[in-house]
């Protein structure tokens, strides 16, 4: 039986095939189908049936920004591009799936990729504090069935 | 002993200024009370490192946080100001990583000494913590 006891540390992020660093939280997606009632005169109970299809849901990345940073420029460009053409994103999660080695030796880690497209729908930048890092919230709505690899 | 390079940039930093080798000369001290130390001194330890990883591993922000007592026979209010202003102005490039901030605030009054004899005049302790990139 595979093992299902697995922490979030040492997961990657891509965004159009580039990594994202300093990244402190990935809020997967909620897959749904709507409900329409079918409820007839013979029924016993209030009855329902699931649609197709599904919607996946949205996506979002929590991660340090710097306005000056090359990649964080990058995905704002990309972003506010005015061809709606150039705005299908994907986001690739990687998940670390096996971890080989014996210590002392550090570990060696394989990923498994769930990767995700659709539209970036906002871009939030954090409120300014003292001792808070500054972060940016990137929100993806998803238009396809994420693909694992 | 701590592989981390502020205990040695806090000691460099407090040896810079002039009105505060005037009264201690050499006598900063981390971790370690020389027997033959006279007053007055600055002592100084680490107590504690409080940092959250990023999802990847990254070192996160970090908080370092120091106990630094200074012990005389005589008033050091001047020498207390001068120590406050120059850790408050700890920051920048510290090695590899750079400090974004420092802050100074006095120990609450059930602190414990720990460099000194018992027999001393004056006694002040404070409380620094250092906010870091993690990177050093």
């Amino acid at each position: 039986m595979a093992k299902k006891k697995k922490l979030g540390h040492q997961t990657k992020v891509l965004v159009n095939a580039t990594a994202v660093g300093f990244v402190l939280e990935f809020e997967r997606n909620e897959v749904t189908r709507e409900l329409t009632e079918v409820t007839d005169l013979e029924s016993v109970a209030v009855e329902n049936l699931d649609s197709d299809p599904p919607d996946y849901g949205s996506i979002s990345i929590t991660c340090a920004h710097d306005p000056e940073d090359t990649g964080d420029i990058a995905i704002e460009t990309f972003y506010l591009n005015d061809d709606i053409d150039e705005r299908e994103a994907t986001i690739a999660l990687k998940v670390p799936a096996s971890r080989s080695g014996t210590a002392p030796s550090a570990s060696t880690v394989t990923y498994t990729t769930i990767t995700y497209t659709g539209r970036i729908t906002s871009l939030k930048d954090s409120t300014v504090k003292s001792r808070d890092l500054l972060t940016r919230v990137i929100k993806m709505k998803l238009n396809a069935k994420p693909v694992k690899s | 002993m701590t592989t981390s390079l502020l205990p040695i940039e806090i000691a460099t930093r407090l040896k810079l200024v002039t009105a505060i080798t005037d009264r201690v000369g050499s006598r900063v001290h981390y971790q370690e009370l020389p027997q033959s130390s006279t007053y007055p001194h600055i002592w100084f330890t680490r107590t504690g490192v409080d940092n959250e990883p990023f999802l990847g591993g990254e070192t996160g922000i970090t908080d370092e946080s120091f106990s630094l007592e200074i012990v005389s026979d005589t008033d050091e209010s001047t020498l207390l100001d001068s120590v406050i202003e120059t850790l408050e102005n700890l920051d920048g490039n510290v090695g590899d990583g750079v400090v974004f901030m420092t802050q100074v605030e006095d120990q609450s009054d059930d602190y414990f000494f720990e460099s000194d004899d018992g027999d001393a005049d004056y006694r002040h302790a404070l409380r620094i913590t250092i906010t870091h990139d993690g990177e050093m």
